[in-house]
């Protein structure tokens, strides 16, 4: 089967295989780099529909938060991470006083999202910076909302129901 | 130097000893600067060759990531096993880096700037170069650990086995060039470097340089896959730090040695040695990264070589090539 080759072959053939394996890690000089350097230099792209930290949306023409404290996302989330206390407004009228959200307890399963008869909540693109305390990611309303600008809000792209 | 301190008025031997004392200041500052280069080059080599960034936080491009990693060092706690034999232990690290300073002495930077220009250069290199084995022994014999032993062992029998084509490569070159020592080697290479006609001796030297100074793929005693970290294994703290410098001196070390008896020392260019208005210690040192850079890519390249593997290259392969080789030379020399 092995075919009886000459020494000197050999040996040659096998001083060129070293250098063969030098031009190969040479050539990755000129591929690009695989480093990504989060997050100082470069941010992570993140997919369209990657759920992350929650957003309260607001309605297109008035501005105002849709959240009305109904307490559908808090009864439909399996893991009890939500708590809602409502003003003493009644029906459509009424608005959140304080919203909690635990992030860290949270699975991001997205059934808050479907629950929401308003829309007015989503799972958004980003996710929270890491901070040094766990009581630091528990959000309230403030830490929720997304900058309105008063053009197309982003939340008419991502919403989806 | 001895000569300017004579003049001021000082005794002769008073003006050499501090002569000496400045020229090791001197060689100290220049390795520990460039152990500091090094170290970072061979992080961002290794990064580059692995497709990867190197370090890029620390300083401008990751310049200080040494700085940061010897301070780090310097402040871990400093272990010595309660079983170990303690000279043996601590003295290890010393025989280990000071060689790789010592030998600098006969390394000739510029045609008039060398320490000491001893007429045996070549032979004290030799002399020297092989303390760092002892230091390995040392180490593995120190640290009362079966492992660091065995890894003492098998650098001590690398380094034996690798030192004896070394020897008659350099004696090749010591042949061709006429005298031992170091300038006098750079100043035969005025016409034609020695890499030209000695092109299999420089393969061999590189070769059998890798195997002394424990690089891949030739750094079975300190395989961190298989034997984690070797003979340093019971070393924290600035310990370690010595045997981690004491590699980068010697790669250093190499490189300058390769350069001046291969390349051209400071040489310019092959037929033209100088170039008006630049020092010949640029060239030396351009030549000496050059080298370190190859060092450096092989070192990434290859996998690590079995310790039998490695034993039976040398025994069975260098040696004989190498007595051949010096024969042959012998040959071209004398009818040429």
């Amino acid at each position: 089967m092995v075919e009886k080759k000459n020494i000197i072959t050999d040996i040659a053939l096998s001083a060129l295989s070293f250098l063969k394996g030098m031009w190969v890690t040479l050539l990755n000089w000129r591929r690009p780099r695989v480093t990504v350097q989060y997050p100082f230099k470069e941010k992570l792209a993140y997919f369209p529909r990657f759920r992350g930290r929650m957003i309260h949306l607001r309605d297109q023409d008035t501005g105002r938060l849709r959240c009305t404290a109904c307490q559908a996302c808090v009864k439909a989330c399996p893991a009890n991470v939500i708590t809602v206390v409502g003003d003493d407004k009644k029906g459509k009228e009424r608005r959140a006083q304080s919203y909690e959200w635990n992030q860290p307890r949270c699975m991001f399963c997205n059934f808050c999202v479907e629950a929401c008869p308003f829309d007015a909540i989503i799972l958004g693109n980003y996710m929270q910076q890491p901070a040094y305390a766990r009581a630091d990611l528990v959000l309230q309303l403030d830490q929720l909302l997304e900058p309105w600008t008063g053009e197309e809000s982003s939340s008419e792209l991502r919403v989806e129901s | 130097m001895a000569q300017y301190f004579q003049q001021l008025g000082l005794p002769a031997f008073w003006a050499e000893g501090l002569a000496l004392l400045i020229i090791s200041i001197l060689i100290l500052v220049f390795i520990l600067l460039n152990l500091l280069i090094l170290i970072w080059l061979e992080r961002k080599v290794a990064g580059h060759i692995q497709c990867r960034l190197g370090p890029v936080r620390v300083g401008p491009i990751g310049l200080f990531q040494t700085v940061a990693d010897a301070f780090k060092l310097i402040l871990k706690e400093d272990i010595i096993p309660t079983a170990a034999d303690k000279w043996v232990f601590i003295v290890a690290p010393f025989l280990v880096f000071l060689p790789a300073l010592l030998v600098f002495i006969v390394i000739p930077f510029d045609r008039n700037i060398i320490p000491m220009d001893l007429s045996l250069g070549v032979l004290f290199v030799l002399a020297i170069g092989t303390f760092p084995t002892i230091g390995g022994i040392m180490a593995g014999w120190g640290s009362n650990n079966k492992y660091a032993m065995l890894a003492g062992m098998r650098a001590a029998a690398q380094a034996i086995s690798y030192e004896v084509p070394m020897v008659l490569v350099l004696a090749t070159v010591v042949m061709w060039s006429g005298t031992l020592s170091t300038q006098g080697i750079v100043k035969a290479q005025e016409g034609m470097w020695f890499v030209g006609p000695l092109i299999f001796g420089f393969i061999l030297f590189i070769i059998c340089a890798l195997a002394e100074i424990n690089r891949t793929p030739f750094d079975i005693p300190e395989a961190e896959s298989e034997l984690v970290s070797g003979y340093h294994i019971e070393y924290s703290s600035i310990r370690f730090g010595f045997f981690f410098m004491g590699e980068y001196a010697h790669l250093l070390f190499v490189s300058a040695l390769t350069t001046t008896l291969f390349l051209g020392g400071w040489h310019f260019l092959p037929f033209k040695p100088e170039l008006a208005g630049i020092p010949g210690w640029v060239w030396f040192l351009a030549k000496t990264y050059a080298m370190v850079i190859l060092l450096m890519w092989i070192r990434w390249t290859f996998p690590r070589s079995r310790v039998d593997t490695l034993m039976k290259f040398s025994w069975k392969g260098l040696v004989p090539v190498s007595l051949v080789y010096i024969l042959v030379m012998a040959f071209i020399k004398t009818f040429s």
